[in-house]
């Protein structure tokens, strides 16, 4: 496990050392207080090019939308999942819990602090839980697990038994899972938070989404400015955590290029000092959210058919030959998200609201927070899920990472609440 | 015969040209605010809460200024343009039409009005006696409601002279609801108070930027409870008072409390009666 750790911050430090990261205090994961997020912008040349793109739209026949591509999507196929595990592979959480580590370390060292609690934020898919999970280990805080719904519903004290007697810390990993937005569900998560700031339960971190923390925010209205999350995802830091991921070969470059321009977006090990547009636009699109942007970005990568080879190896840039050591994977250029219908029903927009406050919930628990009966429930569920809107992962339903940008974005346009990213 | 060749010079010389024309500047402004309506009420229905509501608001005016700039293109078709000779042909057919079509003239005046002082405007939700609706239409001489039972009633604009209209949104998105509940007297109030605000905060209609408020007026026959609390969109007001009342019934009676029972008839006191929604009687 400490092999593999140092490993992976090897990996970090060899990806900082390139390119445009060169300033050694730029830490790639970064905890920072709540109000301190830096939404990444879209760069003034993507937003007029964006603008003008949905400009010509309106006017434009569908047939006549898109101009002849460097290379057609559809002569290339999706990359195999040992591919995708060498080129995106999944986030190793060990080093931004590594980094929460730091960050609390004075607090956790400090015998008396001002807080007894910690709150660490997450937004949906950047695995907040988790993070506080291998906390807990590094730290040997007791975990204490979210109670059953039934505990919730009935307000068992029990659950506070879980809780180790001082001077032992603790970490709750997930505290969406601790309520229901449900009549009887509140209360045991308003004794919750009322002993944990108080110190009557010692000194602990809690994990919560950013969506359960913007509603617990309204039911138990107590600010805590020192609340933590990640810092931003830019475009910048986005290209030095997927060339850190990526599993270096010998020698071996890998090119990155858009399929619709065959322009180059970044290339690994990162030698460019500019950041492309695109990846610019991927984190804007993402609001910085980690783990969103990595599955998009692992949606798009394409590979080309060994018949086509040739043709990618007399690139633009004066026909010249690609060199044995580099390598092309192509990009594609849409955004891989389902289309949510227009005019979305009320139903729909409930249910999907209802998922993101509670960081997923059992269809069972569902039927109880919505409006609606069981089946209907259920069948909407089903209608959403074979449109990629909503997936059910381990019994939960919850948004799909590609749906969640859209699935937001129409929530803040009904004036639902939404989290503070 | 000064009088017959002032009326003369008054109207210019009308040929078949001149009446096509005319025609054809009223058919395109028929067709131009039939367009417009019909897109913009396209457009709208695909927007949602302040913006829907902005763009259904222009609409009026919009049609005010195309039928105004018919008038001025078509007028001067018929009348020789001068300052004289308009005011005296538009007074003369306003004295026309001011005694023969009185009512009907002060209905159009009052829409004007309506428009100009944006009393009720498309997408708010308005009282007027004992109708109560959405605007869907601010039209030249009535107002389109279209009521919760899906009746379409249309209001004179001359309503406005002498009775009030009561608008619960007034342009926002957003209207305040009251749901209301009766209980028996003996009842500890600060729990109930407690119950009925968990109701509201549970709501998935519930719009949380305006405030929830749970307010008790003690009566002769019970404690009233209202909460007031916003939904998300003003269409969704009866499914957010539905929701808030059927769960709030279930909250009560969870914590015992009884539901207060009013005599239908105040002369009948001790005869029983039939329970309504929330413990009113029937």
């Amino acid at each position: 496990m400490n092999q593999q750790k140092q490993q992976n911050s090897d990996q970090e430090l060899s990806s900082s050392s390139e390119g445009p990261f060169k300033d050694p205090n730029d830490r790639l994961w970064e905890f920072v207080p709540v109000s301190d997020y830096q939404l990444p912008g879209h760069s003034a040349h993507s937003a007029a090019t964006m603008f003008w793109a949905y400009f010509k739209a309106l006017f434009k026949r569908p047939e006549n939308m898109a101009s002849e591509p460097f290379i057609r999507e559809s002569d290339l196929r999706s990359l195999p999942e040992t591919r995708l595990k060498h080129l995106a592979p999944p986030i190793d959480w060990s080093i931004p819990a590594q980094s929460l580590n730091e960050t609390l370390q004075a607090w956790l060292n400090f015998p008396e602090p001002d807080q007894p609690i910690k709150f660490v934020i997450g937004q949906p898919f950047t695995e907040h839980a988790q993070i506080v999970r291998l906390w807990a280990e590094m730290n040997e805080a007791t975990l204490i697990e979210a109670p059953s719904v039934d505990q919730i519903l009935s307000g068992d004290q029990s659950w506070f038994d879980s809780w180790p007697g001082e001077p032992s810390v603790w970490a709750l990993p997930n505290l969406e899972h601790c309520y229901l937005r449900h009549i009887n569900g509140l209360n045991l998560v308003r004794q919750f938070l009322e002993h944990a700031q108080m110190g009557r339960l010692g000194k602990g971190v809690i994990g919560c989404d950013s969506w359960a923390w913007a509603y617990l925010q309204r039911i138990w209205p107590v600010p805590r400015p020192d609340a933590l999350t990640i810092q931003a995802f830019d475009g910048a830091r986005l290209v030095r955590l997927l060339c850190g991921l990526m599993a270096p070969r010998q020698g071996m470059r890998i090119r990155f290029r858009n399929a619709a321009t065959g322009k180059e977006i970044f290339s690994a090990p990162f030698e460019d000092e500019q950041i492309n547009d695109e990846m610019i636009q991927l984190a804007a699109h993402c609001r910085g959210n980690v783990g969103a942007a990595i599955r998009y970005w692992r949606e798009r990568l394409r590979s080309e058919p060994e018949l086509d080879k040739a043709k990618s190896e007399n690139f633009d840039t004066g026909q010249k030959q690609l060199p044995a050591h580099e390598e092309i994977v192509w990009v594609a250029a849409g955004l891989p998200e389902p289309i949510l219908p227009v005019g979305t029903d009320e139903d729909t927009v409930l249910t999907l609201h209802t998922l993101l406050l509670h960081g997923g919930a059992p269809e069972s628990v569902l039927s109880e927070l919505l409006p609606f009966s069981s089946s209907g429930c259920m069948a909407l569920l089903i209608r959403l899920r074979n449109t990629g809107i909503v997936e059910c992962r381990q019994g939960r339903w919850n948004v799909h990472e590609l749906a969640y940008a859209v699935v937001r974005s129409l929530l803040k346009t009904r004036d639902y609440l939404i989290d503070d990213f | 015969m000064p009088e017959e060749t002032h009326a003369v010079h008054i109207f210019r010389s009308i040929d078949l040209s001149t009446i096509i024309e005319a025609l054809a500047i009223a058919l395109a402004a028929v067709a131009l605010i039939l367009i417009i309506q019909r897109t913009l009420t396209w457009i709208a229905n695909r927007l949602q809460g302040k913006r829907r509501l902005t763009l259904l608001v222009t609409m009026p005016f919009i049609r005010l200024l195309i039928i105004l700039a018919a008038v001025v293109m078509i007028a001067p078709l018929f009348i020789e343009p001068s300052l004289q000779n308009m005011v005296a042909f538009l007074g003369s057919i306003g004295l026309a039409i001011g005694f023969a079509l009185k009512d009907y003239t002060s209905s159009l005046v009052a829409g004007i009005v309506a428009i100009g002082e944006q009393n009720y405007r498309n997408g708010d939700w308005i009282k007027v006696n004992d109708i109560y609706g959405e605007v869907r239409h601010v039209g030249m001489r009535t107002v389109e409601v279209v009521t919760p039972d899906d009746d379409r009633v249309l209001i004179p604009h001359t309503l406005l002279w002498n009775q009030s209209v009561s608008n619960a949104n007034n342009g926002n998105a957003r209207l305040q609801c009251v749901t209301d509940f009766y209980l028996h007297p003996l009842h500890d109030s600060f729990k109930a108070r407690q119950a009925l605000e968990d109701v509201a905060l549970t709501s998935p209609y519930l719009y949380f930027d305006d405030p929830v408020a749970v307010v008790v007026n003690e009566k002769p026959w019970g404690t009233h409870y209202r909460i007031r609390a916003y939904p998300v969109d003003a269409a969704q007001q009866f499914r957010f008072i539905t929701d808030l009342t059927s769960r709030g019934k279930v909250a009560l009676s969870q914590l015992g409390f009884k539901f207060t029972l009013v005599p239908a008839i105040p002369s009948q006191a001790m005869k029983p009666s039939i329970q309504g929604e929330n413990g009113i009687a029937l």
